[in-house]
Order: C-alpha cells, then structure tokens, then sequence
C-alpha cells in the first residue's frame, strides 16, 4: 500500500472505525452503532459500501424469532487495515 | 506534516474504537465470582461458629463470627479497588458505569452496617443493646445485600441483554421479602435436634438469604462469563 494509493475503504474515519470494531470480533447493527456513535442511515451505507469492496461480509442470526445482521471482517479486510497501519507507522517515522 | 497529522489522528480513531468495541466483561464477572466465593466461605464460617459456640466453644466460634463480619467486605474492597484500577482506563464507558453501578454500593453497603452496629454498640448499654436491636440491624443488612443481588442481576440482564434476568433477580427479592415478613411464624422456620432435648432453629428467609447470595452471585458470574464467550450479550435489533 502506498500513501498516494490508499483505498476508499480506509480513508474515512466511519468506515476505518467499522474495520476496526469488526477487527476487534463480530458485531451486530445495534452494537456497530454504539460504538460508532453514526446514524442508522450512514452507517448503513458504509456497511454495504465495505461489504460491496468484500473488506467485511454479513450474515443473519436468529434470536427466537428476531432476525439480526451480524457483520465481521474479511480475510482481505483484515489484511487491508494490517497494511494500512503499516503505512501509518511508516509515515510517523 | 500534514500526512503525518493524518496518520496520527487515524491511529488515534482506531485506538479508541478498539477500546470502545472489546467487550471484555472479565472485570465484572471476576467480581461476581469472587464475591459468591467469599459468601460461601461467610456462610460456612457462620454456621460453624454458631455450632461451636453451642458447644461451648465460645471463642473460636466467636473469632470465626467476626472474621465472617470483616473479612468479607475487606477482601470486597480490595478487589474492587484491583479490579478498578486495572480498568479505569478503558474507553468503554458503558462497562465502567456497571462496575461502579454494582461495586460503589457493595463497597460502600458493609461500612455502612459496620457503623450502624458500631453506633448502636456505642449508643446503648448492653442491657439495652438486646438481640432484637441487633436482629433488626442484620434484618436490615440483608435487605441491602438482597437489593444489590437485585441489582447485580439487573446490570446482568443489560450487559448480556437478556431481560429475564432481570425478572429472575426481582423474584428473588420479592420471595425473600415474602419470607422475611414471616420470618417469625412457626412454619417458616426449620427446627432440628443438635443434642437429645436441644434444638436449633432456622428462619427460611435467612437459609434463603444464604443460599441467593451464594448461588446468585456464583449464576451472576458464570453467566456473564459463559455468554460472553459464546457471543451472547449482541443487543437485539428492532
């Protein structure tokens, strides 16, 4: 990954926040909203933008009857935001 | 520069969010248990010093009375204050706010009682400072410590938002508040013989006030501890 070559997926902190809460285990809608503090609606969108770029996949539960989106990150995600803290430290330095 | 602004603020965004998404309840759950563990040892040391004062043995079951009395919210107080400070830092605000939730009062409920007795010692004579004072006074204890498992249970049931836990606690609040009003009828107390023409009497409420904050608090514990590592505890989606 190069500084002037950074993806999409990376460059806005909502989005870097998603992979990184996903980095930390599998999250459901409601607890991706907790710890984003985003919208519904935004965070929506950034979800199926990451997923649509296969950086996170999502998958449904059932809680009884209740339908709920799980969301983790993808082998190709994790390796993005490895890659992307890389270039980080190598731009501090 | 202003590359190396970005990069610090972006490490800055992924500290805090991984800080914000570790659910790690261990704090919570270690105090649980820990708690249930030396509840069990109090019980114990309670009914073995009754036994042996019984059999006159006053002052060792006198000395395992007291040591029941302090060693419970000392060894409380210091855990606490471990566990604390070892997740004080933690971004996760929500998790911080359940520690202090259940862990100020619980701290705070044995000093209180301690200054209770401590005040009513000094206050009355010991002609007048009678059973029944000092009766009402761990009546009244075991109120508060039902109403922190109460509470234990409530906090539970929104960490692993599963809201029968909630129920559960409530029920066995009211169940003990049921059994305390009646705590002195015949029927709610257990009588056996220790020795030929000696009995020994229990109230249900007190046998039930053991055993909940024994068993509750080891449940409360291993619940936490065993949805946690099965991934439970996602808030349901509407």
């Amino acid at each position: 990954m190069k500084i002037d070559h950074i993806p999409d997926a990376l460059t806005l902190p909502l989005r870097l926040k998603l992979l990184c809460g996903l980095a930390a285990g599998k999250k459901s809608f409601a607890e991706l909203k907790e710890i984003t503090g985003a919208t519904d609606g935004n965070l929506s969108i950034q979800l199926s933008k990451l997923e649509e770029w296969r950086y996170i996949s999502s998958g449904k539960t059932y809680h009884g009857k209740r339908p709920k989106s799980t969301y983790e990150i993808t082998q190709f995600g994790l390796q993005q935001l490895t890659e992307y803290v890389e270039l980080l430290e190598s731009v501090i330095r | 520069m202003d590359e190396a602004k970005t990069a610090l603020k972006h490490f800055q965004i992924m500290k805090d969010t991984l800080a914000q998404a570790k659910t790690d309840y261990s704090g919570l759950y270690k105090l649980w248990l820990i708690y249930g563990i030396l509840n069990t040892a109090a019980v114990l040391f309670g009914y073995l010093g009754t036994f042996l004062i019984m059999n006159s043995l006053q002052l060792l079951g006198q000395a395992l009375i007291l040591l029941q009395n302090l060693a419970v919210p000392i060894l409380l107080i210091v855990y606490y204050i471990k566990i604390f400070k070892r997740d004080n830092c933690t971004a996760n605000k929500y998790y911080l706010s359940c520690l202090a939730l259940w862990g100020i009062p619980a701290v705070a409920m044995p000093v209180f009682t301690i200054i209770l007795k401590g005040g009513a010692v000094l206050l009355f004579s010991p002609g007048i400072l009678s059973n029944e004072i000092l009766g009402k006074l761990n009546s009244f204890s075991f109120l508060l410590n039902m109403f922190l498992l109460c509470l234990c249970y409530i906090i539970c049931a929104f960490v692993l938002n599963r809201k029968w836990i909630a129920l559960i606690g409530l029920a066995v609040l009211f169940v003990y508040l049921g059994l305390d009003v009646f705590a002195d009828m015949g029927s709610f107390r257990i009588e056996f013989a220790y020795r030929a023409g000696s009995y020994i009497n229990f109230s249900l409420s007190s046998v039930f006030y053991n055993a909940s904050i024994v068993l509750g608090y080891l449940a409360a514990g291993l619940m936490v501890k065993g949805f946690h590592k099965k991934g439970w505890g996602t808030p349901d989606e509407d």
